[in-house]
């Protein structure tokens, strides 16, 4: 059996490659864990302020890591000689550059990474998209975490585009949103493929809030190539037989009241399956669900 | 941990060869005024033909007093008393037994009454200590065991460095940039007391090594020997040779006990002497 981590450190990789740390967990003698926020080493703010201890921490490179799990992890005893690595569980919600396994810490202890996989950070059936709002260091931006499926990307996408992340929120680039024009012919066979950019984000917008639309006015249905329609952006009312996905006008103000959230900047969109519709089904505080996960997984290993 | 490799001798509860005894409390002697030069707590027991009894200068006057464990003392006339009595009983000079303080409390206080404790009686120390003194230039350790007086001296490098670094200068090291000084503060006090870096501080994962977050970028320390624990490496701007630091904790002494005395060294403050017992829990600094 190896050896329990000494700390966990729960991050996610940035479109622009930086790791945001939301949340650590030490492990003191016997089996009690400590959950906290960690300071921000880059932030402004005077040492030992509170305004230092609840910031975020958005870590550049392996040595801005290294830095942090110094901090993070109690000094071994000054007489003590153990060379042993001192383990960590590292788990990156999101894909970025390689995580190095090994990295040097003080008193000639290096730390050994051991990582975890991201679909462990969430219950089974459930994806996530993670959005770190502009009070985030670094600014805003969005990310799926783990694989999700096609439609939960394209919901990103859409809402990255109405704005609703930010205005300049940058995320996950590559996946294709293929949607027909919002004036046009609302029938498959006619709809053109457009790029999310290529779609009004006012309309986007009105759509995903739910708002009364004027006459005429056609849903745009958003799919990937070969995946079908994803999801239909239509009045609440106008929902089609053949809609594979759905969300509520709540949902979207809960983003919007995550993203004006000046101390809480990482939340998540979580989707779920009922009844065969992929559903937007909460909006979460990041930092505060993984504290429950964590915490729930420390009392279950206390349990067993 | 003891310093020693006898056993020491310790005083038990009661007196137990012929003769007088006096006990002094833990609790430190005061001032006194005009012909007392001290008013101390302790106990004078005698043993004389086998009968154990205590001694009273002064009548006792109230139930308290008889059944009081550390009656008062009024040096150095108690004293004088005792050792007249030891002598009138046929006995050799009464057997003392204070605590280092005690003695170094009254040795600057009382130097009449620590004149005749050494000259007429036979002192014996309570407790084992480790005892540091400093002055304005240096600093010294030693540990002082109990039964006879002795005192042993420790070569002390770790409080050398922090001696120095509370007024100001390193060891070896001309006109010690601030920042140097907080870096050797924030290193020793991580490892002995806090067991944590401080936030103030980065750590370099290449260089093993720490600098001021807000530093000037060229001020560091990096990990000498055993780690960093027994020795560091500081670069500054201006010198790229780096000098070597020597942190060595005296050997044997419990980390408790280099943390009291490490935070009383790197605190600065009027104190001269301090008194730490090997637990590191029993502290006491005269001034």
């Amino acid at each position: 059996m190896s050896a329990p981590a000494e700390a966990t450190v729960v991050l996610a990789h940035a479109p622009d490659g930086a790791r945001h740390v939301f949340l650590t967990s030490t492990r003191r003698s016997g089996t009690r864990s400590v959950h906290h926020g960690i300071a921000d080493p880059s932030s402004a703010a005077p040492a030992g302020s509170l305004a230092r201890l609840v910031a975020p921490t958005r870590l550049v490179d392996d040595a801005d890591l290294a830095d942090l799990l110094a901090h993070l992890v109690a000094l071994p005893a000054p007489f003590e000689d153990d060379a042993a690595p001192r383990p960590i569980d590292v788990l990156p919600l999101t894909s970025g550059p390689p995580l190095p396994s090994s990295l040097p810490g003080p008193l000639g202890r290096d730390f050994a990474l051991r990582t975890t996989d991201p679909d462990a950070a969430l219950d089974a059936g459930v994806h996530a998209l993670l959005f770190a709002s502009p009070s985030a260091p670094g600014g805003a931006w969005w990310r799926a975490i783990g694989t999700v499926p096609h439609a939960v990307l394209a919901f990103g996408h859409l809402a990255a585009r109405a704005g609703l992340f930010g205005a300049d929120a940058a995320g996950d680039g590559g996946a294709l949103v293929g949607a027909n024009a919002p004036d046009g012919d609302a029938s498959e066979a006619n709809a053109p493929n457009l790029d999310a950019s290529d779609l009004d984000a006012t309309a986007i917008e009105a759509r995903l809030r739910g708002v009364e639309l004027p006459a005429g006015a056609a849903p745009i249905e958003v799919r990937t190539e070969g995946a079908g329609a994803l999801w239909t952006l239509g009045r609440g009312d106008d929902a089609r037989a053949w809609s594979t996905a759905a969300w509520d006008a709540a949902d979207v103000e809960r983003i919007d009241a995550a993203r004006g959230d000046a101390l809480l900047p990482y939340w998540l969109l979580l989707f779920e399956t009922r009844a065969g519709v992929l559903r937007l089904s909460r909006v979460e505080n990041a930092r505060r669900h993984f504290v429950a996960r964590l915490v729930g997984a420390a009392q279950h290993e206390v349990e067993a | 941990m003891s310093a020693t490799e006898d056993r020491p001798v310790e005083r038990g509860v009661g007196i137990v060869e012929p003769g007088v005894e006096i006990v002094f409390a833990r609790e430190l002697p005061r001032s006194g005024a005009g012909a007392i030069e001290a008013r101390a707590l302790a106990r004078v027991e005698v043993m004389d033909g086998g009968r154990r009894a205590r001694w009273s200068e002064r009548p006792i006057a109230r139930l308290r007093d008889a059944t009081a464990p550390w009656p008062r003392l009024l040096l150095p006339h108690d004293l004088e008393r005792v050792i007249e009595v030891a002598r009138e009983l046929g006995h050799g000079p009464p057997r003392v037994w204070l605590s280092a303080e005690a003695q170094s409390w009254l040795a600057a206080r009382a130097p009449r009454s620590f004149a005749l404790l050494m000259q007429r009686t036979e002192v014996f120390q309570r407790d084992a200590c480790w005892a540091l003194v400093r002055d304005e230039s240096s600093v010294r350790l030693a540990w002082r065991d109990a039964g006879e007086v002795s005192v042993r001296a420790f070569d002390a490098p770790l409080f050398v460095v922090a001696h120095a670094v509370a007024r100001g200068v390193l060891p070896g090291v001309d006109a010690a940039p601030p920042e140097a000084l907080r870096l050797v503060r924030a290193w020793t006090t991580a490892l002995w007391s806090t067991r944590r870096l401080p936030i103030d501080c980065r750590w370099l994962p290449d260089q093993r090594g720490l600098a001021l977050r807000a530093g000037d970028g060229g001020t560091r320390l990096t990990e000498g020997a055993r780690g960093g624990r027994d020795s560091v490496w500081l670069f500054t701007p201006s010198s790229n040779q780096g000098r070597e630091l020597d942190l060595r904790a005296p050997e044997g002494m419990e980390p408790e006990v280099v943390r009291t005395g490490l935070q009383w060294l790197l605190a600065g403050g009027a104190g001269r002497e301090l008194f730490v017992d090997p637990g590191g829990r029993h502290v006491r600094e005269l001034g």
